[in-house]
């Protein structure tokens, strides 16, 4: 049981900054995902954490205590690796059993806990073998096996799905959320990928070029992104920008791309009326633009000529890449939209989910929420 | 080997290959039947080409290895001046002189005293040298370069250079041993009673950086997440030692200790050019040293023969000792 926080924690190689400026608090039994583009400073967080990598400053709590000089075996932590890091030698067994041999627990109770961990994971047939007899699936599963027996107070997780193939990882991430379900500790989850973020955390943290950007619940980051990158780093298909300036025309306000008006929704106007005359970056989720003739009720009235440049079907659904003006946007269109590359179709937009950032760096998000 | 599906292993559906359903044995009678014509006569071709492209390599080793060893065994069975065409066939009498002549055993002996110590030292030595030239460390890239220097100077330069230091009157180390009190009278390193310890300190000097160039480029490809992983799990640095890294290097150390071993109880430059005029170079008489001085001094060919038919002789058998001992390792390697 272990709350983990870190406190001013900052991290530099050499003259380059890794993590900067990182204050985060972890509760106990948080599934807690680390996300964010490579270098990012996400893994040597992580890794500060493990007692792999000393910060250059700040502190570090595991439980109540600071473990900023902790070897990481004192720190009652286990980690996953990228690479699953198995010791190519020993059988699967002896993998699980290593750290509790090292830590001299009795003969009786490694046998136990591996026992127990390797029926969690149905690897119980797979005990006698060695690691290279493993399928990277079966690979996983043990490394997962080796932190658990260990009955650690946090998990750490580096990457630990990157090398699986696509449906693989899909079922392995359903199975750690299970395992967390199962286990009730603390997770810290590193991951680049966005989709394992939103699926697996209770809270992730968007972080780039060693800062954090936001910290939140998956579907809190989602819908009220802190700012440009972070919007177009959640959520898949990218959320479509373009840059555009705010009119007002009698008493309503317009978004102005060039190519076409389109009318800020009155219950967002009072949010966005400062900005009137300026220039801005409008955003908005693939999903929130629909082919005109399947559109629901409440986004229809605002629509926009655009001429398809390539076409995906997925099957459940169609993402079409399209060009409006000299806007390139993706939209995500119901399956019955019947349309030719080249052709033009009529498009309309749910501007109750349109998002405005302002133009200049750090390019914040406009709030439109109290 | 699992056989590859051919087009030529079908069975050609033609109406002469089909049977009355259930009679299986004839059916796959016919396949049999079809593929083996099918088969025949490309796989000669297939067969003759293949010799022929392994035809050079072939002759090379023959003509360079097998015919060397067939020519040495046929020596050791005549008694043969060196130069002249004096020869005569002996049988095993050769080996029955050296079974009686008390200065084979003695250079026996001291080949195995020489290449015992000098290869347990390089490989300990290499070894250790290697992890402390595996960690990150200021100047690592130089250390790195200088280390091999040993293994590079030509051994002629190389023995000149300890005979200087090593000298008696006006060598170096004694001066420096004398200076720091750990010796009171100067050592005499070429003399009877130290000649040997001098040429295996020597010899392990000239040759750890193999092991140590073969161990680091080992150690180079071990993962660091397991070492990572070894932290995390509690393991202490030595134990880190014991289960990540000797497991990883055990197949590079079987290789290097067999090379090692075969090369150094074949040496020849480097005791000879020691021992030579040094007065005390029977002291360091190994059998290679011997074999040469049969041949060259005394001019027996069929002895010095016998003596390298010998030494191959005890190879081969430690050889395969040594691949029956570590299999496991030999595999890895």
């Amino acid at each position: 049981m272990a709350k983990v926080v870190l406190e001013n924690i900052s991290k530099h190689f050499g003259t380059v900054p890794a993590v900067r400026d990182f204050n985060l608090s972890i509760e106990d039994k948080e599934f807690a995902i680390l996300v964010g583009p490579s270098g990012c400073g996400k893994s040597t967080a992580l890794r500060m954490v493990a007692g792999l990598e000393e910060p250059s400053g700040g502190n570090i709590y595991i439980g109540n205590r600071i473990v900023n000089d902790l070897p990481p075996k004192d720190r009652d932590i286990a980690m996953v690796f990228q690479e699953y890091a198995l010791y190519p030698h020993m059988s699967v067994y002896k993998n699980m059993a290593f750290g509790l041999k090292l830590r001299k627990f009795p003969k009786s109770e490694i046998d136990q806990r591996v026992r127990d961990a390797s029926e969690i994971l149905g690897i119980q047939e797979l005990l006698s073998r060695k690691p290279k007899q493993l399928s990277g699936g079966q690979r996983q599963r043990v490394a997962v096996g080796r932190a658990i027996v260990r009955k650690p107070a946090v998990f750490l997780f580096d990457e630990p799905l990157s090398n699986l193939d696509a449906k693989l990882r899909v079922q392995m991430r359903a199975e750690l959320s299970k395992l967390h379900d199962r286990l009730q500790t603390t997770i810290i989850y590193v991951t680049h990928d966005q989709v394992e973020a939103m699926t697996m955390g209770s809270k992730i943290v968007v972080m780039k070029d060693g800062w954090i950007h936001q910290v939140g619940a998956p579907l809190e980051v989602y819908n009220f992104p802190i700012n440009q990158f972070v919007a177009g780093f959640i959520g898949s298909p990218v959320m479509n920008f373009f840059p555009c300036r705010v009119l007002q025309k009698d008493s309503r306000l317009f978004i102005d791309a060039e190519a076409f008006q389109l009318p800020i929704p009155e219950k967002k106007s009072p949010y966005y009326q400062s900005l009137t005359g300026s220039e801005a970056i409008f955003g908005i989720r693939p999903n929130d633009i629909y082919d005109r003739l399947h559109a629901p009720e409440h986004a229809k009235g605002n629509t926009i000529r655009a001429v398809v440049d390539v076409i995906e079907p997925l099957g459940s659904e169609i993402h079409l890449n399209v060009t409006a003006g000299k806007h390139n946007l993706i939209a995500r269109v119901d399956v019955q939209t019947s349309v030719q590359v080249h052709q033009e179709i009529e498009l309309v937009m749910d501007l109750n989910k349109m998002h405005l950032f302002e133009k200049d760096p750090p390019n914040l998000r406009v709030k439109t929420e109290a | 080997m699992k056989r590859q599906v051919n087009p030529e292993f079908q069975p050609v559906p033609s109406s002469r290959t089909k049977t009355p359903s259930g009679n299986m044995a004839e059916e796959s009678g016919a396949y049999l039947w079809k593929s083996s014509i099918a088969k025949t006569g490309p796989k000669r071709r297939d067969q003759l080409a293949g010799y022929l492209t392994i035809s050079p390599a072939l002759l090379l080793i023959l003509a360079l290895t097998l015919y060397p060893v067939a020519y040495s065994i046929w020596l050791s069975l005549l008694e043969k001046h060196s130069f002249f065409p004096q020869e005569r066939f002996v049988g095993l009498e050769n080996y029955i002189y050296l079974w009686k002549d008390p200065e084979f055993w003695t250079s026996l002996w001291l080949g195995i005293v020489y290449s015992g110590w000098t290869i347990l030292f390089q490989v300990v030595l290499g070894v250790a040298a290697a992890l402390i030239l595996n960690e990150t460390f200021w100047g690592r890239g130089l250390a790195r370069a200088i280390v091999l220097f040993p293994y590079m100077i030509p051994t002629i330069v190389a023995v000149i250079l300890w005979k200087w230091l090593l000298n008696d009157t006006y060598g170096i180390v004694n001066y420096w041993l004398m200076a720091i009190g750990i010796i009171m009278d100067p050592f005499c390193w070429l003399g009877a009673d130290h000649i040997m310890l001098s040429v295996i300190l020597m010899s392990i000097w000239q040759f750890f950086p193999f092991v140590l160039l073969s161990i680091l480029a080992r150690l180079q490809t071990i993962s660091p997440e397991l070492y990572e992983a070894a932290k995390v799990d509690g393991a202490s640095a030595f134990s880190r030692f014991i289960h990540i890294t000797l497991p990883q290097i055990r197949g590079i150390l079987f290789v290097v200790i067999l090379l090692r071993s075969i090369w150094m109880f074949t040496k020849f430059d480097t005791v000879w050019l020691m021992g030579e005029g040094a007065g005390a170079g029977r002291f360091i008489r190994t059998l290679p040293v011997y074999a040469y001085m049969r041949t060259l001094t005394y001019y027996q060919a069929g002895l010095g023969a016998a003596l390298a038919v010998i030494m191959f002789g005890i190879l081969v058998v430690t050889t395969v000792i040594y691949f029956r001992l570590f299999r496991e390792e030999a595999d890895i390697g």
